[in-house]
């Protein structure tokens, strides 16, 4: 039902613009934050940040063209800060299972993944590819997730 | 509620809003994520640009961010060996 599989860097290459300068930053920041604030800003509108913990990972930022702002709406995204999961509960699971295999490994996965999941009680099919990392601001260490939609292929930042 | 009170509310909401973004930005280094929230939660380019009644607002969702940091420092650090 979930199919989550690993992928490497060259998957993501060419697929969508938000990527490369997520790609890009990481190499440049090792995900530190404050070494490029710049950097980070270009992608942060496609970017959902958690906070891992095993009963859940409550959300730091849900970018305005994140997902859950794509499927559920803006003022969805916005509410979730603070929240540890998407309407969906069983999809939420399925997919943040890895946040907390990034938190403790320390270095960024890539995956394609096809599920269903139920927005206002229609489920529907979804197919994108993500690039999940540890993302350290000065306090403490999140996980980014950058998800995109495989039907926004190839669409640049603007 | 009499103009004189909720201006008065409003005036502490700001103080307490602005407290707790220095907060966030100097202890945790959160202010890339406070000035994307300013963006994208009101459409204006900086905080100073918010109306009392926004800041009333935006100083909620600090509140959350802040709860949400804190749960990280109060957890149990691993114990070597």
């Amino acid at each position: 039902m979930y199919r989550i599989e690993e992928r490497s860097q060259d998957a993501l290459l060419g697929r969508h613009a938000a990527f490369g300068a997520a790609l890009s930053w990481i190499g440049r920041t090792g995900g530190v934050v404050a070494a490029d604030e710049t950097g980070f800003e270009r992608f942060l509108p496609w970017l959902q940040i958690m906070v891992p913990a095993p009963g859940g990972s409550p959300y730091l930022w849900c970018g305005a063209k994140s997902p859950p702002a794509e499927l559920w709406g803006l003022e969805l995204a916005n509410s979730l800060i603070g929240e540890r999961a998407v309407p969906d509960r069983e999809f939420d699971r399925a997919v943040g299972a890895d946040y907390l295999r990034v938190a403790r490994g320390g270095k960024a996965i890539i995956q394609a993944v096809r599920c269903p999941i139920e927005v206002r009680g229609t489920v529907i099919p979804l197919f994108y590819h993500r690039l999940v990392f540890p993302v350290r601001f000065r306090g403490f260490e999140a996980v980014g997730s950058l998800a995109i939609f495989d039907v926004h292929r190839l669409q640049s930042l603007g | 509620m009499p103009t004189s009170v909720k201006a008065q509310l409003l005036s502490v909401l700001q103080d307490a809003g602005i407290a707790k973004l220095n907060e966030l930005i100097e202890r945790e280094g959160l202010g890339v994520l406070t000035r994307g929230l300013v963006k994208q939660l009101y459409d204006v380019p900086s905080f100073e640009d918010l109306t009392p009644d926004q800041i009333a607002h935006f100083a909620q969702t600090l509140e959350k961010l802040d709860f949400v940091a804190r749960q990280v420092h109060a957890r149990p650090t691993r114990k070597a060996g």
